[in-house]
């Protein structure tokens, strides 16, 4: 019996008057953030793309989607894109998913390595690579003279593989390693091919992952904006577009409109992504397989590995190297100058950036964990409205909240507190990153140990203490994750806070990209450095901290037993 | 009494886990709840412990009525099975947590830590994180965290049932002399019928949400009331009225005035006596060796027995035996 009902029951406590006030005001300063920071913004937009001409309820903007000249084929260019971007990113991340967890390969340590690398950076450095190997004045041009043109179709779906295959093969290998090891040495022992037992065995147990993935890496790519403004020149896609409704025409309504059809594949994602979850054969229990020895196979995958995750480290590589040589390609002597000339607003956009990340990380964190907290306890039926609450988050793409933001808080009753300040930003970079937070958060709280809880309150806690000594201890890692995670969200995103940035509020992410737009491409690269420099620091430093927190509870296995 | 449930009922959803449970434990006894899991024992001792409201009924410490105390005014200690010690304090701070709440000055609680340290034999792992010591350790740290403030009661949720067979033994008699010697009310929940008899003063076996018996531990192996309590408490020989008054009519000399359906005589396989015999009416089936035990299956009279022996018992499958049945020893139980 044990653990479910415990946790059923944990709602009806006979308790202290006081501890309900806590209860209510925990679960409803998130609650109220989220349905005013989130949820208002989303209505605003939706409503926003029904309404036409004198603000009455109509389709125009839904009918344009067809009938404008450009439209239909910027919509055909999309699914191109990101349907070419799927195929190819799902098929690379299961090779190196397999490399990672079905073989013996060598150097595991430096694929891992090199598949962090694109979270360190805003999504267009890709792009901002390629074009300095195979731009115009690339380094490929110069060396061969060969006429290359790189904006356009291949660059952006090469630019958005390489930014999508971490989170990809990431999807993939949590299916892989939840496949049970008994499986294959049950098709070992029956004599089955090492190929028999992946098509058989592995594929099958896989599926709902490679399903997800697929969707996933879709709408990251559809819904990716920083590669398609570098790379894709003429080449228009939907992300680019909206960008160019809303900042190019200032038409809010046709913005809205793109928004709301970019919200279909995202939700359709999250769905799958559920029902994966749900559904997957495997099971979190499952004994790890180990790869019988096989050279062959080991040479293969390694190969493979080198041949797909060699671009992402040289793309990354060369933007770090562009931003210290003088005048690429011509002129390969090496200076700091364009850490300090022409940049237009110096440091400073670095410097709001950290400011930002580090509200949004300090008070991300708090109100996440208070929401985790405060939903505890609530009645189970309650509880899961919260949580799809929270979970909504992850549905909707950055473009949508940041003009979601501009329409809801540029005017109206806010606006006078909002407009142009820090905390605009760092509420939608909050929201936008809201789910993933909730998730590691609420994984976190399910380690706690009920019976401790309990022991707590029989020796005469309350809530204060047995949050503190019971709950904190045990959910500590998952909260210093979560503080970094939004640190370094914060510092990297570009989607959303693309349309918050003013003239006398300017982030580190949009300085890169009007550097480049600006034709100052050494300098983008240099506050790119800047910005994988400040990101990387924090990922040492999380680390380094959750790895100090383990040792405590080096055990908790052992305490879990019931 | 020192402590009083009465008629406590609960329901969750609809489907009642107790109904009107009622029963006391006296100044200095060691109560055991004994029961099957899903009996209703675990939901009992949150709604003594305060950590789950009843729907109806009342639980009374002495004279008052604290069935709506919140647990963390009631004073009990708690043990569970999981060992639930702070992993992020060590043995020392884990101990005096209850002191630290209710504000013991430092120099009494130490005293008093010092004190509950040399009662579970722990005197030098003070400074030791619960994650450096074994799971028997633990629970023994526990025991003393609960037993610090002085509980007007000590809860115990299962306490032995995640260590191992041996050390489960060693802490069964530890558990026995702390009781004993500090003379704390105790309440343990179990489901392991050899840690209620060899541990409990009293015990209260329940099944579905309901009392079956209440009794000491011979009471309840010698005399069991129902049939439930019959089987779940050692094992036995289930026999119908209709079959005794044929086969066994010794055995109705102590049978209660009933209809034939509602009772049935109850034989320990101890006290089923196989002798072999030539011309015997029995024929052993099976013999299975247990160390010290030899446990036979005898046909006899239409019935299958259930008989056990000492292990010089030499006994075949196939051998014919005749059977002796102390009609003393056999009791008559609710079918």
């Amino acid at each position: 019996m044990g653990g479910r009902m415990n946790r059923a029951v944990r709602t009806n406590h006979p308790g202290v008057p006081g501890d309900r006030l806590l209860a209510w005001t925990f679960i409803g300063l998130p609650v109220l953030g989220l349905l005013l920071f989130f949820g208002y913004p989303l209505i605003v937009i939706g409503l926003r793309s029904f309404l036409g001409q004198g603000d009455v309820l109509s389709l125009a903007h839904y009918r344009r989607l067809w009938t404008d000249p450009g439209l239909p084929r910027v919509m055909l260019h999309t699914l191109w894109v990101s349907g070419t971007t799927m195929l190819l990113t799902t098929v690379a991340a299961l090779a190196i998913a397999m490399a990672l967890h079905r073989s013996r390969m060598k150097g595991k340590w430096l694929v891992r390595g090199v598949l962090i690398l694109p979270l360190l950076a805003p999504s267009l450095v890709q792009g901002l690579g390629l074009i300095f190997l195979f731009g115009r004045n690339g380094l490929v041009h110069r060396l061969t003279g060969l006429p290359t043109d790189i904006y356009g179709f291949a660059s952006l779906v090469a630019a958005d593989v390489l930014y999508a295959l971490p989170q990809a093969v990431l999807i993939i290998s949590v299916a892989l390693v939840r496949t049970d090891r008994r499986y294959y040495d049950a098709a070992e022992s029956m004599g089955a091919s090492a190929w028999r037992q992946f098509i058989d065995i592995t594929l099958p147990q896989a599926k709902l992952g490679l399903l997800s993935a697929a969707f996933v890496v879709f709408t990251i790519t559809i819904t990716d904006f920083g590669n398609a403004m570098v790379v894709g020149g003429s080449y228009r896609v939907l992300a680019s577009e909206i960008y160019n409704q809303v900042s190019g025409q200032m038409d809010f309504g046709m913005g809205a409109t793109i928004g709301m059809v970019l919200l279909l594949p995202a939700i359709l994602s999250l769905y799958i992504e559920h029902v994966a979850s749900r559904q997957h054969n495997g099971s979190e229990h499952a004994l790890p397989s180990e790869a019988p020895p096989g050279r062959g196979r080991d040479a293969a995958l390694s190969m493979t590995c080198i041949g797909l995750l060699l671009p992402v480290a040289v793309v990354l590589a060369t933007v770090f190297y562009a931003s210290f040589v003088k005048l690429w390609p011509y002129d390969f002597s090496l200076t700091l100058a364009h850490y300090h000339t022409n940049l237009p607003d110096g440091y400073t956009p670095i410097l709001t950036s950290l400011k930002i990340s580090i509200a949004v990380a300090i008070f991300g964190t708090l109100l996440l964990f208070m929401l985790a907290i405060g939903m505890r306890r609530l009645s189970p039926a309650l509880a899961r409205i919260v949580a799809f609450l929270a979970m909504m988050p992850a549905a909707v793409p950055g473009m949508i909240i940041g003009i979601g933001y501009v329409l809801a808080f540029n005017h109206g009753p806010l606006s006078h507190w909002l407009y142009g300040s820090l905390a605009i930003v760092a509420l939608c970079n909050f929201y936008h990153y809201h789910t993933q937070g909730f998730l590691t958060i609420s994984t976190g709280l399910r380690t706690v140990p009920a019976a401790l809880e309990d022991a707590t309150t029989c020796l005469g806690g309350g809530p204060l203490q047995s949050t503190r000594d019971a709950v904190l201890p045990f959910v500590a890692p998952a909260l210093v994750s979560t503080f970094f995670l939004l640190f370094m969200q914060s510092m990297v995103t570009l989607s959303a806070v693309t349309f918050l940035v003013t003239p006398e509020l300017n982030l580190a992410s949009v300085s890169v990209m009007q550097l480049n737009e600006n034709g100052f491409i050494s300098q983008a690269a240099a506050y790119s450095a800047c910005i994988v420099a400040v990101v990387a620091v924090a990922l040492g430093l999380m680390r380094l901290s959750t790895a100090r927190i383990g040792i405590y509870l080096q055990q908790r296995g052992k305490l879990h037993v019931a | 009494m020192h402590f009083t449930v009465n008629d406590v009922s609960k329901s969750f959803g609809g489907r009642p886990a107790l109904d009107r449970v009622s029963f006391a434990v006296g100044e200095r006894d060691f109560v055991c709840l004994l029961g099957p899991s899903g009996c209703g024992k675990t939901t009992l001792l949150r709604i003594v412990a305060g950590l789950l409201a009843t729907d109806s009924g009342s639980i009374m410490l002495g004279a008052r009525d604290i069935t709506r105390m919140p647990a963390r005014e009631r004073n009990f200690g708690i043990v569970f099975q999981s060992y639930s010690l702070f992993p992020n304090m060590t043995v020392a701070e884990n101990i005096g947590y209850g002191m630290k709440l209710r504000g013991l000055p430092p120099r009494a609680a130490a005293a008093r830590r010092d004190e509950l340290l040399r009662l579970i034999q722990l005197p030098d792992e003070a400074g030791k994180y619960p994650a450096q010591l074994s799971g028997g350790q633990q629970q023994r740290v526990a025991l003393a965290r609960a037993l610090a403030v002085d509980p007007a009661l000590l809860l115990l949720d299962e306490p032995l049932s995640a260590l191992d067979a041996r050390v489960r033994e060693q802490m069964r008699g530890e558990i026995h002399q702390v009781q004993r010697q500090l003379g704390i009310p105790t309440l343990m929940v179990t489901h392991d019928q050899q840690e209620a008899l060899t541990l409990a003063d009293t015990i209260i076996c329940m099944n579905r949400g309901r009392i079956e018996q209440i009794g000491t531990p011979r009471q309840l192996y010698m005399n069991p009331a129902t049939r439930f309590v019959a089987q779940f408490i050692g094992a036995s020989n289930l026999l119908p009225t209709s079959w005794v008054r044929e086969a066994l009519p010794t055995l109705l000399s102590g049978r209660p005035a009933a209809p034939d359906h509602h009772l049935e005589a109850c034989l320990r396989p101890e006290d089923v006596h196989a002798t072999a015999a030539e011309d015997g009416e029995g024929t052993v089936r099976a013999v299975t060796f247990l160390g010290s035990m030899i446990r036979l299956v005898i046909d006899w009279r239409g019935r299958s027995f259930t008989a056990e022996q000492h292990r010089d018992c030499t006994l075949k499958p196939g051998d014919s035996v005749t059977l002796d049945v102390r009609p003393d020893r056999s009791a008559w139980v609710a079918a």
